[in-house]
């Protein structure tokens, strides 16, 4: 990011950033502004050209009043759903990483400098739209969603936002540049665990002497993030207390996973057979590290620990972001 | 399936808003199949019910087409508009998603626009205009769904405000046409009025019908309320019962002469769907399109009036009837057999009388000295072919056209040829404009007898039995048990004057409405245009010339709109300007900020990488530090910030 963010503007979109350059906030504004009839506006229209031709054919005056109020009313609707979409500013948007074929979800924040509260929707080119009602000069929580293709850093084109406000009769697009990158894990694909002795035995034998999953050793008292499939029920029931079952796993067999255990196997394909892997021995509560060419995730467990591999796993080839 | 959702009952709300100006000329039980759907979607809304499927409302659908063709003759616009009613709630029924929903406002629309055929007076437009503001609000609730429904009104209203310069520019400059583009669609209810025939009774009916049938603006002096006969129709033929046309054998009235006696006078003819037009006793001139004088001195148009006209006339009350010298032998007719008391009292009056003058004095006599009743509820007549004897001997009580009739019938029982003349008598003369209101109630029938000397002459019986009735008004010709309605409220309290006073009012705006505003046609156009500078030499060169004003004005206003529209400029921030200016020239020779840099973290690398520039550096950023974050700074404190970084050089790359 390089000096787009203006301390002290209030503009959300001051801190949206393209292709680099450095750019004043009021250059979005600058957008254009696409403006069509909806089918209903192509009806509504019919509908007028019907009167008008009733209000002709009968020489009536009370007829033309109405079509040419009517439509007067449409004429003047193009221009507040012009004005909806074009007073918006949107902030960068946040997102959680997801596994390559589910839906990346950016969430970010849309401000209107107008009092009106337009139904605004919000869609990535190749993106569903989603629809959300602004609260006139609040900032308003919104989100739209993608799907994630391939695993690596997803970064999405534009946001178109679109409004139909305030009649439903005209459409009025624009696209705006949102600030948005969501980090895509490879997809899981089940399949045997494979684990390969670390780099460095010696070097590990400690590390691993977490837990395991294979015997039972003994109760402790349970600490707060210890798993729930752990808790020994039997205890509390009998009122004493939480315990957490430890089990103790082989020890000084610290557990590695690496692409590279799976010959035979594209390497896209060995990065998702991994993340399976990670995932499961995850959900086990079984300490395990990733060696992935010349990188190293020592052995470990937690939310933190499998993000770190996943993320390794996601950029792995990228260039280090 | 309906659930209980907030957009639902705002459509219903504008359905019934729409559908309830119809009811007085759709069929009744199309008005009572909407009625329940109504209720039927407003319960299905509240409680959840299930709707009906999409096959069973097709069904519905259907009947409600065979129902509306059938209950109204066809395919006349009372049709449309029963089917477009029940159309618009079977819609709602069927409101599935956005689209059911738009296609019902969309028709709630054309609802509204049905009832420009049924009348155009101000309260029409003053209603029409706020079921579109209502229809409005439920267009944008549509579109909005979580919106709450009271804001979207007032929303609504800008928005017609708004339309409304564009709504003045189109109504004022779109060129009007004489004439239709092509045939009109048939209108089915006969508006109020009298049909073309006098029978017993039914201009009784009328009576109490308040709606104006014309209103007449005179050159001069207004006429004595006596003489105010206004003549439609004249008939001759009578079958026992009633008085028709019978065959038309009229022919135009030959030009008129000069009189000084002569009143001329304008007026505006509500539609009627007829084709007469209304003139005072004895019209001697008309001028209007398609329509002429006829020997019996009705007016005719060929084609029926179904919009409101405006014509100038001139009568002379003095006129002699037109063919004096001679009378039509249908003037004598009647049938063979019945009323043998009647036929014998006419034969004896007649005999005892030296002549046609005195006969008819002596018929008067007769309605006057007998106990003669003038009434809106005479006892009916029974069945058979005497109603003239059941009239003059046993019930003795009716309204003008009884007594019309039978006086007709008594002069041509006796050897007078003699006609009936059906229109209105009277007027109410409007305080506020200066024109009289001739409304239904007033309507009347009179007859006319031809004698030698005198040619046709008019005689009113009715003034015999209530005199009241020419020279004051129904009202007061009545039996007081038949005048305890409002109207007689309105006549007879202090507190019905002033409310009299309010309806003049009104009628007065509606005259004025109606000729300032709902008569605007070419004509009124060509003169506007005079008036802007831009004189036309003929008619054909009117329409492109107001294509073309038209196009400009719609553009001018749009300009305009937009202008109010525009985006806000945002406020330049020009010490945020400078400090952008200041990294890329820092970028520039290699030093580029780092996004988590800060300004001073900024200066310190600046520093450490070229000690050279640090003085001017430190100078130019804590002044932008001082600037930014220590309150806002002085425009002139601004301006030399950016001629620092202006100034400032770092040279070349390291």
């Amino acid at each position: 990011m390089k000096g787009s963010v203006v301390p002290g503007s209030s503009d959300f979109q001051a801190r949206s950033r393209t292709a680099g350059k450095q750019r004043l906030p009021s250059a979005f504004l600058r957008q254009s502004i696409l403006i069509l009839p909806t089918r209903y506006g192509f009806i509504f229209l019919a509908m007028l050209a019907a009167l008008l031709l009733g209000a002709v054919n009968h020489n009536n005056n009370l007829g033309y009043l109405l079509v040419f109020l009517l439509g007067g009313m449409a004429l003047v609707s193009i221009l507040h759903t012009r004005r909806a979409v074009s007073r918006l500013a949107l902030s960068p948007a946040r997102s959680k990483p997801v596994f390559a074929g589910q839906k990346a979800i950016f969430a970010f924040t849309v401000k209107t400098s107008d009092s009106a509260c337009p139904a605004i929707s919000f869609q990535f080119v190749e993106g569903e739209p989603t629809t959300f009602i602004l609260r006139g000069g609040n900032p308003t929580s919104a989100q739209a969603s993608l799907n994630a293709g391939q695993r690596g850093l997803l970064r999405p084109g534009p946001l178109v936002v679109a409004a139909t406000y305030p009649l439903g009769l005209f459409l009025a697009r624009r696209s705006l540049p949102v600030h948005a990158i969501c980090l895509v894990y490879p997809r899981p694909v089940p399949g045997p665990l494979v684990t390969v002795p670390g780099p460095d035995n010696r070097e590990n034998e400690g590390d691993a002497g977490g837990c395991g999953v294979e015997d039972f050793s003994g109760l402790e008292v349970y600490q707060p993030g210890d798993p729930l499939q752990h808790i020994s029920w039997k205890s509390y029931s009998r009122g004493q207390g939480l315990y957490t079952k430890k089990f103790e796993g082989t020890r000084g067999k610290s557990l590695y996973f690496n692409p590279d255990s799976l010959p035979g196997l594209d390497f896209e394909l060995r990065l998702s057979r991994i993340c399976y892997m990670i995932l499961k021995a995850d959900a086990m509560r079984a300490p395990y590290g990733l060696h992935l060419g010349n990188r190293l995730v020592k052995p470990g467990l937690g939310e933190k620990h499998k993000h770190q591999c996943l993320r390794e796993l996601a950029l792995a080839g990228h260039k280090k972001a | 399936m309906i659930y209980p959702d907030r957009q639902t009952k705002p459509i219903l709300g504008a359905i019934v808003l729409c559908t309830l100006p119809h009811f007085t000329y759709i069929s009744p039980i199309v008005a009572a199949a909407c009625l329940l759907l109504w209720g039927y979607a407003a319960a299905a809304s509240a409680y959840a019910w299930r709707l009906p499927g999409r096959r069973l409302l097709l069904v519905f659908a259907g009947i409600s087409f065979a129902a509306a063709m059938s209950l109204h003759e066809g395919f006349t616009i009372e049709a449309f508009v029963a089917l477009l009613s029940l159309m618009a709630v079977l819609k709602l029924l069927e409101s599935r998603d956005l689209r059911d929903r738009m296609i019902t406002v969309i028709l709630c629309y054309f609802l509204i626009a049905g009832r420009i055929f049924f009348g155009d007076s101000m309260g029409v437009t003053i209603y029409m205009l706020l079921t579109i503001l209502f229809t409005t609000a439920v267009l944008i609730q549509v579109n909005q769904p979580q919106a709450f429904f009271p804001p979207l009104l007032r929303l609504g209203g800008v928005l017609l405000l708004q339309a409304f310069p564009f709504m003045l520019v189109f109504f004022l400059l779109f060129p009007r046409f004489q004439g239709g583009l092509w045939g009109r669609t048939h209108l089915n209810t006969a508006q109020t009025g009298f049909s073309d025939q006098v029978g017993f009774g039914n201009i009784a009916e009328l009576a109490r019908n308040t709606e104006v049938a014309f209103r007449v603006e005179f050159a001069g002096e207004v006429p004595p309320r006596n003489q105010l006969y206004w003549r439609g129709i004249v008939l001759w033929d009578f079958d026992g019962r009633t008085w028709r046309r019978g065959a038309s054998r009229l022919s135009p009235l030959p030009p008129p002469e000069a009189d000084p006696g002569d009143i001329a006078y304008t007026i505006t003819l509500e539609p009627h769907n007829q084709h007469w037009l209304f003139t005072l006793d004895l019209a001697r001139e008309i001028s209007f399109r398609q329509a002429y004088l006829q020997n019996d001195h009705t007016s005719f148009r060929w084609r029926p009036i179904t919009s409101r006209i405006t014509y100038q006339a001139v009568s002379n009350p003095d006129t002699r009837l037109y063919s004096r010298k001679h009378f039509p032998k249908h003037a004598l007719e009647l049938p063979e057999q019945g009323n043998p008391r009647s036929r014998a009292m006419a034969e004896t009056l007649f005999r005892e009388s030296g002549g046609g003058q005195e006969y008819i004095g002596k018929v008067l006599e007769y309605f006057r000295e007998q106990p003669f009743e003038y009434t809106l509820q005479p006892p009916p007549l029974a069945e058979g072919d005497d109603l003239v004897d059941q009239f003059l001997f046993r019930n003795r009580s009716g309204f003008c056209e009884h007594y019309a009739s039978s006086f007709a019938f008594l002069m041509r029982a006796a050897g007078l040829p003699a006609r009936v003349v059906a229109g209105y008598q009277g007027g109410e003369s409007n305080p506020y404009g200066d024109y009289l209101a001739v409304r239904q109630s007033d309507a009347h029938a009179w007859c006319e007898v031809w004698l030698p000397a005198t040619g046709w002459l008019r005689v009113d019986p009715t003034s015999a039995v209530a005199p009241a009735r020419v020279t004051g008004d129904v009202l007061n010709a009545l039996p007081a048990e038949e005048t305890s309605s409002l109207l007689s409220f309105l006549y007879s309290t202090p507190l019905g004057q002033r409310l009299r006073g309010m309806i003049n009012l009104w009628d007065f705006v509606n005259s004025q409405w109606n000729r300032r505003v709902m008569s605007y046609s070419a004509n009124e156009q060509s003169s506007f245009l005079t008036a802007l500078g831009l004189g036309i030499r003929s008619s054909e060169e009117l329409p492109p010339l107001l294509a073309i004003i038209l196009a400009a004005a719609t553009l001018i206003l749009i300009l305009v709109f937009a202008l109010f529209f525009r985006p806000k400029e945002p406020v330049r921030d020009l010490t945020a300007e400078a400090w952008l200016d200041f990294c890329r020239k820092m970028e520039r020779i290699g030093l580029p900020r780092r996004p988590a840099q800060g300004p001073l973290d900024y200066l310190r690398h600046i520093c450490q990488q070229r000690p050279d520039l640090a003085q001017n550096a430190d100078k130019l950023v804590s002044f932008y530090v001082r600037l930014r974050y220590a309150g806002k700074g002085r425009p002139d404190e601004i301006q030399s910030l950016r001629s620092l970084v202006k100034k400032f050089n770092p040279g070349r790359s390291a």
